[in-house]
């Protein structure tokens, strides 16, 4: 099977706490892949691990067959908080810096993003912009990149209704077919329609993997898969 | 990948705006300095150039230190940020990239500096002349290789101070990180606090000694005045080199983005 994302055995520790453990995941080119899991269950952690943020991670992470962490950060996206952005910042100074660093990003595309998301003009400063705004931007900055992999940990957080729906419709058409989208979020009615597969993670441990299209099929929403999967493990 | 060029310009961007204000402040503060001269009498005398350049040199050392202290944390703060530790960059080169703008950006504290030097001499050449000649007696005289290596010098102990607090930070974010997730800030503190004892201790220790090797050619030879500052700003470089090494390698193997 040909592969975009491959982990093997990742397994991950710190403050003398195991956060992730022997995770073991394949996602197949173009695939968009919903990842649930509790509060503290290690979604945003593996996101990392993905990313080449966390340190000492056992097992092995491949992109494309690359392993080295700066081949990988070279072909992720994660969707950041724009931490060591200061508040006074002015979004054309942010824009202005991921062309510089990411040789990557499609300015047309940010644009066109930013215009679609009606975000706000460049003029602004980070520290005006309401949660909503600021998400807007993250996603415009996130999705302008042209990556094998995007990771979109709660992309929809301080969005209205109406623009969470318009924006979930849309990642399929902005993505190119061959890259992975990997979207940790709650709203999972939302999310059905725009996944392919849904990956729970629950204690530390990847628990069920499922296709969308299989639950369909069975007439099982996604929350009660969701449910059902948590209520299993609990059991066991 | 990112180029190297690209990530010191993006570096540098933000410690100009940095050292930028330290050096509006400071030259602020000198000439705000003079003006009480102006109600007194002797800036409409001779004196007011050495009463520029003394005033000068003592807000320059208080402008060097203050850049010198926020160039530390601005350097220490893209370790610790996924802003930068997300670039597809190996740290070696993160690490030097940020060393080496945060390097160009406290040049310019020195070049303001210089400019009052520049005004002062241009006001009192014979004096300056006269200063130089029976200073240097009975030495073989390389005044512009002198001050050439005391800039240096000047420059790369700022480097190797920003390579200490470094070592200091990411040991901290190493030890911390294998703790319990329990009183992690007071855990902090107190690594910080011990570690920052420890290198001030071991500086005195090895002050004496590493003073008499900067004098060593100087005593050997006796006539090479402006070997002295050639020699020191080796030992420094040799030691910012293994500091460096140090970093990169925690960088690599331990330290991580706050989450």
């Amino acid at each position: 099977m040909e592969k975009t994302l491959e982990l093997s055995a990742v397994s991950y520790q710190r403050n003398q706490q195991l956060i992730l453990n022997q995770i073991n995941l394949t996602v197949a080119p173009g695939t968009i892949i919903g990842l649930l899991g509790e509060n503290g269950s290690g979604k945003t952690t593996l996101m990392r691990c993905i990313a080449g943020l966390a340190q000492g991670v056992t097992g092995q992470i491949f992109i494309n067959g690359h392993s080295s962490v700066v081949e990988r950060k070279a072909q992720v996206s994660y969707l950041d908080a724009l931490g060591g952005f200061s508040r006074r910042t002015k979004i054309a100074d942010v824009v202005e810096f991921y062309a510089a660093v990411y040789p990557d990003f499609n300015v047309d595309q940010y644009r066109e993003l930013s215009d679609f998301l009606k975000n706000i003009n460049g003029q602004q400063k980070l520290g005006d912009l309401s949660q909503g705004q600021k998400e807007k931007l993250l996603l415009s900055l996130a999705l302008a990149r042209q990556t094998a992999v995007y990771l979109l940990d709660e992309p929809f957080k301080g969005l209205d209704n109406h623009t969470r729906k318009q924006l979930l419709r849309s990642l399929v058409q902005w993505k190119s077919p061959d890259s992975v989208i990997i979207i940790c979020d709650h709203y999972l009615t939302e999310l059905t329609g725009v996944l392919d597969e849904v990956v729970i993670l629950n204690e530390r441990q990847l628990v069920a993997r499922e296709k969308i299209s299989r639950l369909k099929q069975q007439q099982i929403s996604l929350e009660d898969y969701y449910e059902q999967q948590l209520v299993q493990k609990w059991g066991e | 990948m990112t180029d190297f060029k690209q990530l010191v310009r993006v570096f540098l961007t933000d410690k100009i705006r940095i050292v930028g204000s330290v050096i509006t402040v400071y030259v602020a503060a000198t000439l705000l300095s003079l003006v009480p001269a102006l109600f007194n009498g002797p800036v409409f005398d001779k004196c007011w150039s050495n009463l520029m350049l003394l005033y000068a040199a003592g807000w320059g050392s208080v402008a060097a230190l203050l850049a010198g202290a926020l160039l530390a944390y601005s350097n220490e703060k893209v370790y610790r940020t996924n802003r930068y530790r997300l670039l597809p960059v190996s740290n070696g080169k993160l690490y030097s990239a940020n060393l080496f703008s945060s390097f160009l950006a406290y040049i310019l504290v020195f070049l303001a500096e210089l400019i009052f030097v520049l005004i002062y001499y241009l006001f009192n050449i014979k004096t300056v002349r006269a200063l130089i000649a029976h200073s240097f007696a009975g030495f073989e005289l390389r005044l512009s290789l002198i001050l050439v290596f005391a800039f240096l010098v000047g420059l790369l102990t700022m480097v190797f101070w920003w390579s200490i607090a470094s070592l200091v930070h990411l040991l901290t974010a190493t030890i911390t990180r294998t703790l319990p997730d329990k009183h992690q800030l007071i855990a902090q503190c107190l690594i910080y606090a011990a570690l920052i004892m420890a290198v001030v201790r071991t500086y005195f220790a090895v002050k004496a000694w590493w003073s008499q090797l900067a004098d060593l050619p100087f005593m050997v030879t006796s006539v090479n005045a402006y070997l002295s500052p050639v020699w020191a700003a080796l030992i420094l470089l040799v030691l910012t080199l293994v500091l460096g090494v140090i970093n990169v390698w925690l960088l690599e193997h331990q330290v991580e983005t706050k989450q």
